[in-house]
C-alpha cells in the first residue's frame, strides 16, 4: 500500500480550516471569541488525531 | 521542445480560426484545456481576444506559406522582424486590459491562473523529463574527447553509492590500471624487447575492437611503449597494438552481461513516477479549481455580491487546503505546500490589516422620522451619528449600541439632550470633558444643552460595552 502523506493532510486541514474561518469573518464580521477558544484547540486535537491514525495506517 | 515560431493554425481541428488546435497539436495537449485557457485569457480584460486575433493574423494555417496578414497587406509585412510584432501584440493586450479590465471586474486573476496552471502543468514537467541514456550522452563531442584521450591523472570515480554497474566499472578501470602498470613496468623495453608471459590473454586470439573508441585504443602504446610509435612495424608496437585491441574490446570478460540488477533497481523509479503522474494531476485539478472558483467570485462580484479581495484570497486557500487533503491519497506534488502557506500568510495579513475604513460606521440623519426603530448596533468600530441637521418637533430618542469602540454624537444645536448611557468599561465625554470614566458606568446625563424651556427633547440612549461615548454640540 502506498505511503500516505501525512504532512499533506495535517496542513490541509488547517489550511482549510484557516480558509473557512477567513470566510466567516469576512462574510459576517464577527468571530466570537468564546467560540474560538474551544474551537481552536479541539480542531488542533482533531488534525492531530487525524494525522496519527493517517501516519498507523499509512505504513 | 519545438519553437513557438513553427506553430500553426489547425485546418482539422477549428472552430473558429484554428488557433487553440494549432497551439494545442504544437503542445500535444487537449485542445478543450487551451479553449478553456484562451477564455480565461479573455476574461482578464480581453487579453485572450487580442492574442487570438493576433495568432490569427500572424500565424499561418496548415500547409500556407503566408500568414493571412501577410495575405491582406499582399506581403508588404512579411519582411518585418518578429521584434515588431511581439511588441505590437504586446502593447496591444497592454492596452486593451487598461482599458477593460475595469469593466470587466474580472482584473488579471484568470491569466495568473493560466499562467500558473501553463507552469506547473506543462513547462516544468516537460523540462524535468529524465535524461538520455547513458550511451548517447557519451556520443556527444565533449565526452567523445575524453573517452579518445590517454588515461592520465586522477580517474575519476563515481561518488554515489556503489551499484553493481558502477562495480564493474570499477573492476574495468582497475583492470585498465593493471594492464598499463604492467606495460610500464614488465613491458616492452626497448633494451630487452620481451613481453611477459600471460596464460590468459594471446595477441593473436584478441577479439578485434568494436568499441566506440576502439580505435583510439588501439592506437595507444602504454607505458614506455610510447617510444614503439616511431617503429609501426616492430614487434613491440605490435605487441602493445594487440594489447590495445584486447583492452578496446566491448566486454572481454563479460562485465556487462547481468541484466538483472538493473531491473530491481529501475522498478522503484517506475513507481515514483507513477506517484507523481498522479499529484501532478491533483495540481493541475486543483489549479482548474481556483480557476473556476474566482472566475465564480467574480460573477458574483459583477452581479453585486459584495466580494472582497479577502475572500478570493480566502476562497483559493480553501481549494489549495482541500488539495492537500487529497494530496494525501493521491501524492504531494511540488509547490503546493509553499503556496498554502504563502496564502495562508496573505489571508492572515488581509484579515487583521483591514483597511480603516472598514471601522467606520456612519450615520447622517436629518428628521427623527429617520431614526430606525432598534437601535443602532455596531460590532466593533468607530461610530460616528450626525444628527445636527434634524429638526425636533417633538421628544425622540435615539439608540445605539456598540460592542467594541467608540461612538460619536453631533447633536442638533439649541436642542434640549439627554445623554442616558451604559457603558462597560470606558469613558463617557461632553464636548471634550469627561462625564464619567471606569467599569459599569450607568446613568442619565443633566440636560447637556437647554435652550429653551418646553422644548422636545432628544434623548440619545447608547450603550457600550467597552469603548468611549462622546456628544459633541
Amino acid at each position: 500500500m502506498r505511503r500516505r502523506d501525512t504532512v499533506a493532510l495535517i496542513f490541509g486541514l488547517l489550511l482549510t480550516g484557516c480558509a473557512l474561518g477567513s470566510l466567516w469573518f469576512s462574510a459576517t464580521g464577527v468571530l466570537d471569541w468564546d467560540v474560538l477558544k474551544l474551537a481552536i484547540p479541539i480542531g488542533l486535537v482533531v488534525v492531530g488525531i487525524a494525522g496519527l491514525a493517517v501516519s498507523r495506517t499509512g505504513d | 521542445m519545438s519553437s513557438v515560431w513553427s506553430i500553426r493554425r489547425s485546418t482539422a481541428d477549428k472552430k473558429v480560426a484554428g488557433v487553440c488546435g494549432g497551439v494545442a497539436r504544437h503542445w500535444n495537449v487537449d485542445p478543450i484545456l487551451v479553449r478553456v485557457g484562451w477564455a480565461l485569457l479573455a476574461l482578464s480584460g480581453g487579453v485572450g481576444v487580442v492574442l487570438y486575433v493576433a495568432a490569427w493574423l500572424l500565424v499561418p494555417a496548415d500547409g500556407a506559406a503566408t500568414s493571412t496578414m501577410d495575405d491582406l497587406t499582399k506581403g508588404q509585412t512579411s519582411t518585418w522582424p518578429r521584434e515588431a510584432w511581439v511588441a505590437i501584440v504586446a502593447v496591444a493586450c497592454l492596452v486593451t486590459f487598461v482599458v477593460f479590465s475595469s469593466a470587466t471586474s474580472v482584473s488579471f486573476w484568470p491569466a495568473v491562473v493560466l499562467a500558473l496552471i501553463w507552469y506547473f502543468g506543462y513547462y516544468k514537467s516537460r523540462v524535468k523529463r529524465p535524461a538520455p541514456p547513458s550511451h548517447e550522452r557519451t556520443a556527444q563531442p565533449s565526452q567523445q574527447g575524453s573517452l579518445d584521450a590517454p588515461p592520465t591523472g586522477e580517474p575519476f570515480r563515481y561518488p554515489g553509492p556503489p551499484t553493481p554497474f558502477t562495480e564493474a566499472a570499477e573492476a574495468w578501470r582497475q583492470r585498465v590500471e593493471d594492464m598499463r602498470r604492467g606495460a610500464t613496468v614488465t613491458g616492452f623495453s626497448e633494451t630487452t624487447g620481451q613481453s611477459p608471459a600471460e596464460p590468459t590473454w594471446s595477441p593473436a586470439a584478441a577479439p578485434a575492437p568494436t568499441a566506440a573508441g576502439g580505435s583510439a585504443w588501439q592506437s595507444y602504446p602504454y607505458g614506455s611503449d610510447r617510444a614503439a610509435v616511431q617503429d609501426p612495424v616492430s614487434p613491440e608496437f605490435a605487441e602493445a597494438a594487440a594489447r590495445a585491441d584486447f583492452l578496446a574490446a566491448a566486454d572481454p570478460v563479460g562485465l556487462y552481461t547481468e541484466a538483472a540488477p538493473v531491473k530491481a533497481a529501475a522498478a522503484p523509479s517506475r513507481r515514483t513516477q507513477a506517484t507523481s503522474l498522479s499529484a501532478r494531476r491533483l495540481r493541475l485539478v486543483g489549479l482548474v479549481a481556483v480557476g473556476l472558483v474566482l472566475l465564480g467570485l467574480a460573477i458574483a462580484d459583477i452581479l453585486g455580491a459584495p466580494i472582497t479581495p479577502v475572500i478570493y484570497a480566502a476562497a483559493v486557500l480553501l481549494v489549495v487546503g482541500l488539495t492537500l487533503i487529497a494530496a494525501t491519497w493521491l501524492g504531494r506534488a511540488r509547490g503546493i505546500l509553499p503556496i498554502g502557506l504563502l496564502l495562508l500568510l496573505v489571508v492572515l495579513g488581509m484579515s487583521v490589516a483591514k483597511p480603516a475604513g472598514q471601522y467606520l460606521h456612519e450615520f447622517n440623519y436629518t428628521s427623527t422620522s429617520q431614526f430606525p426603530v432598534q437601535p443602532v448596533t455596531v460590532d466593533r468600530g468607530l461610530v460616528s451619528v450626525d444628527l445636527r441637521g434634524v429638526d425636533l418637533t417633538s421628544d425622540a430618542t435615539f439608540a445605539a449600541d456598540l460592542g467594541t469602540g467608540a461612538i460619536e454624537i453631533e447633536v442638533p444645536p439649541g436642542t434640549n439632550v439627554v445623554l442616558d448611557y451604559s457603558v462597560g468599561s470606558g469613558v463617557v465625554m461632553d464636548n471634550n470633558v469627561t462625564l464619567a470614566s471606569g467599569e459599569n458606568l450607568q446613568g442619565s446625563s443633566p440636560l447637556l444643552q437647554r435652550s429653551r424651556d418646553n422644548e422636545p427633547t432628544l434623548t440619545l440612549d447608547i450603550d457600550v460595552d467597552q469603548g468611549m461615548v462622546a456628544v459633541k454640540r
